[in-house]
């Protein structure tokens, strides 16, 4: 009988853990294209595994103060994507959906390991503008979560686009955020 | 001491040849019961789909109907349309309740795939069961601006919570073939069909859209008397450069399909749980060699031929039995899990439009059933040979074996 409460045990721990599991699943901003930007943030880069990190109230209210807003409702969980070459960690990937002025726009961020942005793409969006145009992207390199990122700061606007630009730039101090609080 | 516990008694000494094996049922059993749930779940929400259509009779331009009116549901650039001179003369047709003419097309960019639906009036009255959220309206004859999203187009596109967050009016959705943007005026509550994921916009706008003035994609019918579809069809089909459906034709093909489908997913199930059987029959009969003295034992103690079967037989069935109750256990906590999973990673495919409203997996006590029956079935017919064998030992023959 012993030996049968035994199984009975794993029985149940297998079933919640399936359920855990399933219940775990968010409204999350999908990585569309690992390849492409593996190759533009970390060339030479080979693999990348899925680092799914939960937060505690504690880390939430630390996210919520420093990015100046409330985390999604949908955001129980935010995934790392840990970027390898040669089974070394060289940085990691995070996504982000943020509301632009027309819809949806979702960011990819590569972030190095010493924590400085290394590269910014925005991989859906509806806007009128490109919002990957070069100039406008290549001021996210190298800040980290200390700087501002904030158009009109150290963020020049794509011109006419105030709105757009912010939405980028809001979900990469969001991003870089995120990662300093719980990516170590 | 029973027959259940001097069964349960024999498989528990070998505790980890009797768990693989329970276990080696346990997956093939689960896999059986989540394809079956599956299929079950996808034609019925197929069925659902193109019964909330509300639709009798389909005209589409001429090709290969279903290949139309495949497009017609997944979203896709038509191959052909139909003229303004078509639907005059399907108007003067009798018999027909409401004629809705439809502009679906899809427009497929590097990051995304927006599909618009241009339509009237009368497809609100043809699809009356559609509601929007609060504050929304739709295009009336006067108001021929703006746009209505379905759903989860609404989800993706303006980043909301589907449950929590109302309808705000004011919002915009850029539209750059028009090179403009358009006001959305409301948002689709969940239909459970792929109508959630597409963009609603007045005819004249989808035209204009893609360039096709005075063109439709689609003409949908809702007849007077559902039985005379034949009969119209037929009269429709007349109509040069056309191409006629009626619903019952599109359902019968579609279940033609999936049962197709289902065949070819059940042999390669069936193969996975011969190959269980297998280990079934294995299993026990590695036992029956290992307790020949025990056998001969029992035998010589009394034991007729038919208690020797009856306790190996036995074995089996537990075996079975606890291998079925646990895929089946798996396969039911699982299969939330494995759902979300499989949207999950449909949606990673491009231009792949999911429906996450209505349920993949179909929760059908029937098939649980069945599928216990059936492995209890299975390791029933594996445990004949080695009971067999076992029950025609000898037992001074049986005794004489060290």
């Amino acid at each position: 009988m012993k030996g049968m409460r035994k199984w009975v045990v794993v029985l149940g721990l297998v079933v919640g853990l399936s359920i855990a599991a399933g219940s775990a699943f968010a409204a999350l901003c999908v990585w569309i294209n690992p390849d492409r930007d593996i190759k533009n943030f970390f060339p030479g880069a080979d693999s990348y595994s899925t680092d799914v990190k939960k937060y505690s109230k504690q880390q939430e209210a630390v996210i919520e103060k420093r990015i100046g807003s409330q985390l999604d409702p949908d955001e129980n969980e935010f995934r790392f994507y840990r970027v390898k070459k040669a089974k070394k960690l060289v940085g990691t990937v995070l996504t982000h959906q943020a509301r632009g002025k027309y819809g949806a726009v979702q960011v990819v961020v590569g972030i190095g390991n010493n924590e400085k942005i290394v590269g910014v793409y925005v991989q859906r969006h509806r806007e009128p503008v490109s919002l990957n145009a070069p100039s406008f992207l290549a001021q996210f390199k190298g800040k980290t979560a200390d700087d501002p990122i904030t158009v009109g700061k150290d963020i020049d606007p794509i011109k006419g686009h105030d709105k757009s630009s912010q939405a980028v730039a809001f979900s990469v101090k969001k991003i870089l955020v995120v990662h300093d609080v719980l990516g170590k | 001491m029973s027959f259940w516990r001097l069964a349960w008694r024999n498989l528990t000494l070998r505790k980890v040849r009797t768990g693989l094996t329970v276990l080696s049922i346990a997956v093939a059993v689960s896999v059986l019961y989540i394809l079956l749930s599956f299929n079950k779940g996808y034609s019925a929400s197929l069925k659902q789909q193109l019964q909330q259509m509300g639709v009798h009779v389909l005209v589409v331009p001429p090709g290969c109907p279903f290949e139309a009116a495949s497009l017609l549901l997944k979203g896709g650039k038509p191959p052909a349309y139909l003229g303004e001179d078509v639907l005059q003369k399907i108007e003067a047709l009798s018999g027909i309740q409401i004629m809705a003419p439809g502009f679906m097309s899809a427009i497929m960019r590097d990051d995304r795939t927006d599909i618009y639906y241009g339509m009237d009036q009368r497809t609100i009255r043809l699809k009356n069961w559609w509601k929007l959220k609060a504050g929304g309206r739709w295009f009336t004859n006067d108001q021929q601006d703006g746009i209505v999203l379905g759903s989860d187009a609404a989800l993706t596109e303006l980043v909301i919570n589907q449950q929590t967050d109302p309808f705000t009016p004011g919002q915009e959705i850029w539209v750059p073939e028009l090179n403009r943007p358009l006001k959305i005026i409301g948002i689709l509550e969940p239909t459970g069909t792929q109508d959630d994921g597409f963009f609603y916009v007045p005819m004249k706008l989808a035209q204009q859209i893609f360039r096709q003035p005075g063109k439709v994609t689609t003409v949908a019918l809702r007849l007077d008397d559902p039985a005379q579809a034949g009969v119209i069809g037929g009269q429709l089909q007349k109509l040069e450069g056309v191409e006629v459906i009626t619903m019952s034709e599109l359902l019968g093909t579609q279940q033609r399909m999936m049962e197709s489908a289902r065949m070819l997913v059940l042999a390669i199930v069936f193969i996975a749980i011969a190959i269980s059987a297998i280990g079934v029959l294995n299993t026990v009969l590695m036992s029956v060699f290992e307790r020949t003295r025990e056998i001969g034992v029992m035998r010589a103690t009394g034991a007729g031929k038919s208690h020797v079967f009856s306790l190996i037989w036995l074995e089996t069935l537990l075996m079975t039995g606890a291998g079925g109750i646990l895929g089946l256990v798996l396969a039911i906590s699982g299969s939330g899990l494995m759902e979300k999973l499989v949207v999950a990673a449909l949606t990673r495919v491009k231009f792949m439009t999911v429906n996450t409203h209505s349920q993949l997996a179909s929760f059908d006590p029937r098939i649980v059933v069945m599928t216990l029956l059936f492995v209890l079935g299975i390791g029933l017919l594996a445990g004949i040979y080695p009971a067999f064998r076992a029950s025609r030992q000898e037992p001074i023959e049986a005794l004489r074996t060290e």
